[in-house]
């Protein structure tokens, strides 16, 4: 078999769980404002709360999808009420608060957990790819049909229905959005409750798929950075796109240089992306 | 200096500005010459403020050059623009928000090269110039606390303490009492009779009256017309892209 | 009597009582090593603070840390050069990589050059970790030159061993840093960087170089990073990439810095002096796991309750104190 094969494979892998990360992270930014530091945490607390359900609660995989999604869509709303007090500069202190955030729940997590590795284990079959010779992990598969799944519907969410309208006028732009009668604090709310149900359904599926420990955070948050820089505010399909594109960037670099290259893949792309647009994802020009 | 008339300070050569498929200044060319206070008009859009970017260095035209005592100044970024002695202000004001209006002008006086004052004497130079802006007694109010009309008259000052040799003023009078449009007005002939040279943009006409020498009718990156200030109110062209169906809304240019 | 005169004593008192301390309890070893490592730390706030009196935040200056860690760490490792010798010189590897940030970021302004600044860390994080053939990779080195003794006629002084020695030096380190960075904000030049800070384009058009000003600020303040990196590298004696090109130390200055008030000459170093001992002598003992959770909750209670810093929220309200 040809290398690239496993190569594409684990990078699409990969890449779809990127779009799931980087899809919350895009839409509380778009319409909060809000620069969420502490995502990859509330991934990993949706992610532990999946593990202490599996292990000690003996809970079915589907209802841990279901309770870790609500429970971060009610954690994270409130999250809203507290960055709306903030200060100008506005960018700047969601910043530095959502730092403080994510720092208190990484070292809850590791008061809580421990600094030890944790895995959600279920003993799924491995399902055989026909007419290659490759064997999927069910899990690998689950994950892979929920990252589509959810990215779908929110991007069905985003153009079909009169919330989704209202939430892409606010994103691309706030003001004008105010005056057309949209209640953009609303709409924020909203995002912050979707952007939670999203981080939720991440959780348990980092649980078991990748190791958890505390500070596992900064990596996630990260990868949702670059892949939202990338794809720009409010596009569903380039967030899909820029994931594939990041997993497979890193898939390769693993492949050719070893795994500890891994976590710069995403920090140089980052990098290179700041550099070729310093403005960000800023949508309105401003006049000098 | 060595000629009979006096030199030229600012030379303007064929500027061309774009943004994205827009033309917002097509070939437009003009010279000032040192003492010489010269207005810009023009209604709103029609490119007063992207001419006054491109010659402080804040912007490049895309094609043209800009000559500044002599020296070919069209790529020098703002700061070193701002060191050879080309000051200006902004249309929107752009002020230290956290420091008093005196710190304000400070900086404008101590951070300036040549010459390096020591803190007495530009403490006592921003006082000063502070003063000829009529705010002496607003110098312990914090910038960000003042009016926006105040604040334009804060940079103006910073910018005089400065020393500056051509001075750019971006609509300074906009928001002002007929007033104070009148005693900026004789502040700005005072400085003018120091040696500055001037060069202001308005949309209207009251402050340009006053005090230019010479205006210049800008309409949609064009120099339309150019001639002394009386002449220039009565001449048709002018009078149409003020009054004309194509400007409707902001017409009324000598109110 | 004079405000100036008002600070002024109490500046000789704060530095009288930093220095009489440890003379009247000479055995509290404990406290005198968690207060070393708080003048440590105070000098990596007052370094960082340094940047961000030009008006930029940075989440990467553990960068400069663990670079001058392991340049000094690599210059006793190899060559046995004395600590003395190899701290301030390596300190100059995270000037070196702040040339590089300050050409890189030169475009970057506020959230996106805090998120590049965050990115950047990963740089030499990741080099040291996989460049095994000279750093040992995530094995780290072992076995560094404790800070050495010296002896001026009977009076010797051991900075490696003698912890009250120690501090004494960190103390030092710290004040040197202080008077820096107090000339950093009291200055013709700070005033350039408070200038740049609060309006770019407008100190800009004055005929500030408001670039090569920021990269001033940056170069002095790696510099004083890199050498609290190899001090920490020589008084543990070994360095790891986990440990020294931690987010955990771009993190602590900043918070330092705000809680303290980073516009404070002595901001950041009142901020370290109440949080860190805190932190090592009340909530270790405590939560012997998750006790960093303190600086997290700060960060998040300062900006919202006071955003000057506590420094300059004891000036505003006196009566209070
Ligand atoms: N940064 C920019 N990007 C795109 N268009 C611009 C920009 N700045 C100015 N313009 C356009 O250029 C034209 C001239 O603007 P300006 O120079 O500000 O006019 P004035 O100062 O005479 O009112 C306007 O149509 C404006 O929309
Ligand atoms: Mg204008």
């Amino acid at each position: 078999m040809w290398v690239g094969v496993p190569i594409i494979f684990s990078g699409f892998f990969l890449g779809s769980f990127y779009a799931l990360i980087a899809l919350g992270f895009s839409l509380i930014l778009g319409t909060g404002r809000a620069f969420n530091l502490a995502h990859g945490e509330m991934i990993l607390l949706s992610g532990y709360l999946a593990f202490t359900l599996w292990q000690y609660f003996h809970m079915p995989f589907f209802w841990i999808l279901l309770i870790c999604s609500l429970a971060l869509m009610w954690l994270t709303m409130p999250l809203h009420f507290l960055l709306r007090r903030l200060p100008e500069p506005y960018g700047l202190n969601t910043l530095m608060v959502t730092l403080g955030l994510a720092l208190l729940l990484q070292n809850l997590l590791l008061a809580a957990f421990s600094a030890d590795y944790r895995l959600l284990q279920t003993d799924w079959p491995a399902a055989a790819i026909p007419g290659l010779d490759m064997r999927f992990p069910w899990q690998q598969v689950l994950l892979i049909i929920l990252a589509l799944l959810a990215t779908g519907a929110v991007h069905l969410v985003l153009q079909r229905t009169f919330l989704g309208k209202a939430l892409r006028a606010t994103i691309q732009d706030r003001e004008a959005a105010q005056m057309a009668g949209i209640n953009v604090n609303r709409m924020a709310l909203a995002a912050f409750g979707l952007g939670g149900l999203l981080i939720g359904l991440a959780g348990p599926l980092y649980a078991q798929n990748m190791y958890l420990y505390p500070a596992a955070g900064v990596e996630a948050t990260m990868i949702a950075i670059v892949v939202t820089i990338f794809a720009g505010l409010g596009r569903t399909r380039n967030i899909l796109l820029g994931g594939w594109l990041l997993g497979l960037a890193q898939s390769a670099a693993v492949f050719a240089l070893g795994s500890k290259w891994r976590e710069l893949v995403g920090a140089a792309l980052l990098l290179l992306l700041l550099h070729f647009r310093p403005e960000g994802i800023s949508l309105k020009k401003e006049n000098g | 200096m060595a000629g009979s008339e006096s030199q030229v300070c600012l030379e303007v050569r064929q500027i061309k500005k774009y943004f994205g498929d827009q033309t917002v200044l097509r070939e437009v060319s003009f010279s000032l010459g040192e003492g010489e206070i010269l207005g810009l008009i023009g209604p709103n859009g029609a490119g007063k403020s992207t001419l006054f970017n491109i010659i402080s260095g804040w912007q490049r035209p895309d094609s043209g050059s800009v000559v500044f005592f002599g020296r070919e100044t069209t790529a020098w970024p703002p700061d070193r623009l701002g060191r050879a002695g080309l000051a200006r202000t902004f249309q929107s004001p752009q002020i230290f928000p956290d420091m008093s209006a005196l710190e304000n002008v400070l900086m404008g006086a101590w951070l300036r090269r040549e010459p390096r004052l020591p803190l007495p004497r530009a403490l006592e130079e921003a006082g000063h110039c502070l003063f000829l802006v009529g705010l002496l007694e607003r110098r312990h109010s914090l910038a960000r606390d003042l009016p926006l009309a105040q604040q334009r008259l804060v940079e103006l000052a910073r910018v005089l303490a400065t020393r500056p040799r051509l001075l750019l003023l971006d609509e300074i009078a906009a928001g002002f009492s007929l007033a104070a449009v009148q005693r900026l007005a004789a502040g700005l002939l005072k400085l003018r009779d120091r040696g500055l040279t001037l060069l202001l943009t308005d949309h209207l006409f009251t402050l340009l009256e006053a005090v230019a020498d010479r205006l210049l009718a800008l309409d949609r990156g064009e120099i339309i017309a150019q001639g002394p200030p009386s002449s220039l109110i009565r001449h048709p062209e002018v009078v149409s892209a003020y009054l004309g169906t194509r400007y409707g809304a902001n017409a009324g240019g000598g109110a | 009597m004079g405000k100036a005169h008002y600070s002024l004593l109490l500046t000789a008192a704060a530095v009288l009582l930093l220095a009489g301390w440890p003379l009247l309890f000479p055995d509290a070893a404990h406290f005198q090593q968690v207060l070393g490592l708080t003048c440590l730390y105070a000098t990596l706030a007052l370094a960082w603070n340094i940047y961000a009196l030009s008006g930029a935040i940075s989440l990467g200056h553990a960068a400069f840390f663990g670079l001058g860690a392991y340049a000094s760490a690599l210059l006793n490792h190899y060559w046995h050069w004395s600590p003395l010798l190899t701290m301030p010189l390596g300190a100059l590897a995270g000037v070196a990589f702040a040339v590089f940030w300050n050409w890189g970021f030169q475009r970057l302004r506020g959230v996106y050059l805090g998120l590049a600044s965050l990115a950047a860390l990963e740089i030499p994080k990741t080099v040291v970790d996989n460049w095994d053939r000279l750093t040992h990779g995530s094995m780290g080195i072992v076995g560094l030159d404790r800070l050495p003794a010296l002896a001026l006629g009977d009076f010797e002084m051991d900075f490696g061993l003698n912890l009250q020695a120690q501090y004494y030096l960190l103390l030092g380190v710290m004040l040197l840093a202080a008077a820096v960075h107090r000339q950093s904000i009291h200055s013709r030049w700070g005033w350039t960087l408070r200038a740049i800070r609060e309006n770019e384009t407008a100190a800009q058009s004055l005929g500030v170089a408001t670039h090569r000003e920021r990269g001033r600020a940056l170069l002095l303040s790696a510099y004083l990073a890199g050498l609290s990196g190899g001090l920490y590298a020589h008084i543990m004696g070994l360095v790891e990439p986990a440990l020294v090109f931690n987010l955990h130390l771009s993190v602590l200055p900043l918070v330092f810095s705000f809680f303290g008030g980073s516009k404070m000459v002595w901001g950041p170093v009142l901020g370290a002096f109440i949080l860190y001992p805190l932190e090592q002598l009340l909530l270790m003992p405590l939560f012997p796991m998750g006790h960093s959770a303190l600086y997290g909750l700060v960060i998040i209670l300062t900006i919202f309750f006071f955003p000057r810093g506590i420094a300059a929220w004891l000036a505003a309200n006196p009566k209070s104190v």
